[in-house]
């Protein structure tokens, strides 16, 4: 957890039509009953956070141009979503604690279903749409990593910090959120003519921005030649993937990992097709059983030292900023993040317009790219705090060149 | 459609500049029809914040940790000396622990109020005190010296927060004030003193000090009133 940047993402539609509050507070109403698991508030003991349940519907909440900011997890009686409105907007934030994108986004899917259902639309349970009817199964708050744990794996090999972004930070409390949107069918195209999947063809562009960006400025701070390489750090990127496709589970709860493209631009400059094939192996190996059993057991043996549980809450929340700071956002130049096609039953492909994902970022690693689509806009939202908006200018111009038609849209206007 | 001529982005309908590059959109590419509605409100609603600790969360954490630390010092100490045969000099740490404990609990709990803190704190000093002068075997001094220094202290800073807390313009006012302070307090210290180790009362250094201290002051005073009245920085140090 981070004052500054809280881990939330945000999941939004945009509507044909104005939101409508009475149909939301009663869709939200609804929900509650249905998905125990974020019925749930975050309150501190002496030695560990806990959850209590907290049935109470949250109530809508108007939308702020800078979104996901000032969460209130911590407070009695919050809760670890909110959902906001404004004109034809609607968006959902979910704090990362307590699930991941899968969880997320049925919770969303559930909450436009019910809201539509509200509106006087008959809206199936199709499409990954819970029924809000049935009861909840046990299986959905399931710790699928401490099912798969296998205790005694050798750990994962430590990893050296990365490059980051240089430059100053917005004002606290802001972010600026900058949207791309393209042809989902073209960019799939593009993709399959270098032979990868969609995934691969961004981090391969994600990584080779971050590489040109690195060599202009160490050129801009006066290094000639090769010689600032020597010192260089590796460019890393944080791609989350889901663990459901490997290890069946059905829960709700966090339960992804990360991939970790990596460039070493310490030993060579890469030519882009030469960062696609790194990135595809790279992803491939991390992907394998064996790779992610390791990490997960390292992760849950880690919270299962009698050392850390003894640990006065405060005194872990101290350490746990600080690792977090040295081992966990230090380790990563970037983040992508792609959730892939979201569905909905065909009744509302008239009322609903556009889908968006937006992640949150830190102020060490400054920015994430997000991806989702919906019918045939892929919609690849960058969240930043840096006052510059160059590096959301080199990635989204980058696909320019590479030949995709991109429409651009931000919260906050570029300063010049 | 509106594009940015340097990035070659596509623009929202009446976009008047390009997000990235921050070009401004030529006027005769922006179409007549009514402009898009912004994506994004353009005020800012927040609830308030709730990762940031708030004060008296700060003050529990800070509670917290200083009793882990200092109830693990104590009874490290406390144990050592076991080891080294019974107890002897580890009496006069846990007092002193217990002490420091109670001064900056009693600050820490009665933050807000200046007032108590300061009687906290002194009723805690002086407890300590009595806790040591206890644990190597009762001589009294603790009673006889320590209570009315505690009692003095925590009267003068109470004296000097309250004459801060009325006075309108705060600067070099406030000094002055902790100078005089500090200079009575050491007058009713060697007041004690005296009354402790012989029975008679015979001021001598503290009323030195004070005559030291008192001048100063008054110059702080007198500056105060002037810088108050408008003087000129420079001109009144003759920079
Ligand atoms: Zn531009």
């Amino acid at each position: 957890m981070n004052d500054r940047a809280p881990a939330f993402f945000r999941l939004q539609l945009t509507l044909a039509e104005d939101v409508n509050l009475v149909a939301l507070k009663a869709a939200l109403e609804k929900l509650a009953r249905r998905f125990p698991l974020f019925h749930v508030e975050l309150r501190r003991g002496a030695f560990w956070y806990y959850f209590e349940r907290n049935d109470a519907p949250p109530q809508p909440m108007a939308d702020s141009l800078y979104p996901m900011q000032k969460p209130e997890a911590g407070k009695k009686g919050a809760h670890l979503y909110r959902v906001r409105a404004h004109h034809n907007r609607l968006a959902l934030e979910v704090s990362h604690v307590i699930c991941d994108g899968y969880g997320g986004i049925a919770l969303f899917k559930a909450l436009t279903a019910e809201y539509f259902r509200r509106c006087g639309l008959a809206v199936p349970c199709e499409e990954g749409v819970f029924d809000l009817d049935a009861a909840p199964s046990p299986e959905e708050w399931e710790d699928s990593f401490a099912r798969y744990s296998r205790p005694g794996l050798p750990p994962p090999p430590p990893q050296d910090p990365s490059w980051h972004i240089p430059g100053a930070l917005l004002p606290r409390g802001t972010i600026r959120i900058t949207t791309g949107r393209l042809s989902v069918a073209q960019l799939l195209a593009k993709a399959k003519g270098y032979g990868v999947t969609a995934t691969v063809y961004l981090a391969a562009h994600y990584l080779a921005v971050l590489q040109e960006y690195q060599e202009d400025e160490a050129l801009a701070s006066g290094s000639s030649g090769d010689a600032w390489r020597r010192r260089t750090k590796p460019l890393r990127l944080e791609v989350p993937a889901d663990m459901r496709r490997i290890f069946p589970s059905s829960t709700l709860r966090n339960f992804s990992l990360f991939l970790e493209p990596t460039l070493r631009p310490r030993l060579q400059r890469f030519e882009f097709p030469d960062i696609l094939k790194i990135v595809e192996a790279q992803m491939a190996l991390g992907l394998q059983r064996g790779e992610l059993a390791r990490i997960i057991s390292r992760n849950v043996e880690a919270a299962r030292s009698p050392l850390v549980r003894a640990m006065p809450l405060p005194i872990k929340n101290a350490f746990m900023r600080a690792l977090n700071d040295i081992y966990g956002d230090r380790m990563f130049s970037g983040v992508l993040s792609n959730l892939g096609a979201f569905k909905l039953p065909a009744i509302l492909r008239d009322r609903v317009l556009a889908v968006d994902l937006i992640i949150n970022t830190s102020p060490i690693i400054k920015q994430t790219v997000a991806a989702i689509s919906y019918g045939d806009v892929f919609s690849i939202s960058i969240g930043s705090l840096c006052e510059s908006s160059e590096f959301e200018r080199r990635f989204l111009t980058s696909l320019v060149k590479d030949g995709l038609r991109v429409k651009v849209e931000s919260n906050i206007p570029p300063r010049r | 459609m509106a594009y940015c001529y340097k990035c070659g982005v596509e623009l929202e309908r009446g976009a008047p500049a390009c997000p990235l590059c921050g070009a401004s959109v030529p006027t005769d590419c922006v179409e007549p029809e009514t402009p898009a509605r912004p994506a994004y409100p353009n005020f800012v609603h927040d609830p308030e914040y709730g990762d940031d600790l708030s004060g008296p969360e700060r003050r529990r954490i800070a509670l917290e940790i200083l009793s882990l630390a200092l109830g693990l010092a104590a009874a490290a100490s406390v144990v050592i000396d076991l080891a080294d045969g019974g107890l002897a000099w580890s009496r006069f740490v846990a007092a002193a622990v217990l002490g420091v404990w109670g001064v900056c609990a009693g600050v820490i709990a009665l933050w807000k109020r200046p007032g108590w803190a300061a009687a906290a704190a002194a009723s805690a000093c002086s407890a300590a005190m009595v806790g040591i002068d206890a644990a190597g075997g009762w001589r009294g001094w603790s009673l006889a010296v320590g209570l009315p220094m505690a009692a003095a202290v925590a009267l003068g800073s109470f004296a000097v927060g309250a004459s801060v807390r009325k006075s309108k313009r705060r600067g070099l006012n406030v000094a002055g004030h902790s100078l005089i302070a500090v200079a009575a307090s050491l007058c009713i210290l060697e007041l004690a003193l005296d009354l402790y180790a012989d029975g008679r009362i015979f001021l001598r250094w503290s009323l030195i000090t004070a005559a030291s201290i008192v001048p100063v002051s008054l110059l702080f005073y007198y500056m105060h009133a002037r810088l108050l009245r408008g003087a000129d920085l420079r001109k009144f140090f003759r920079l």
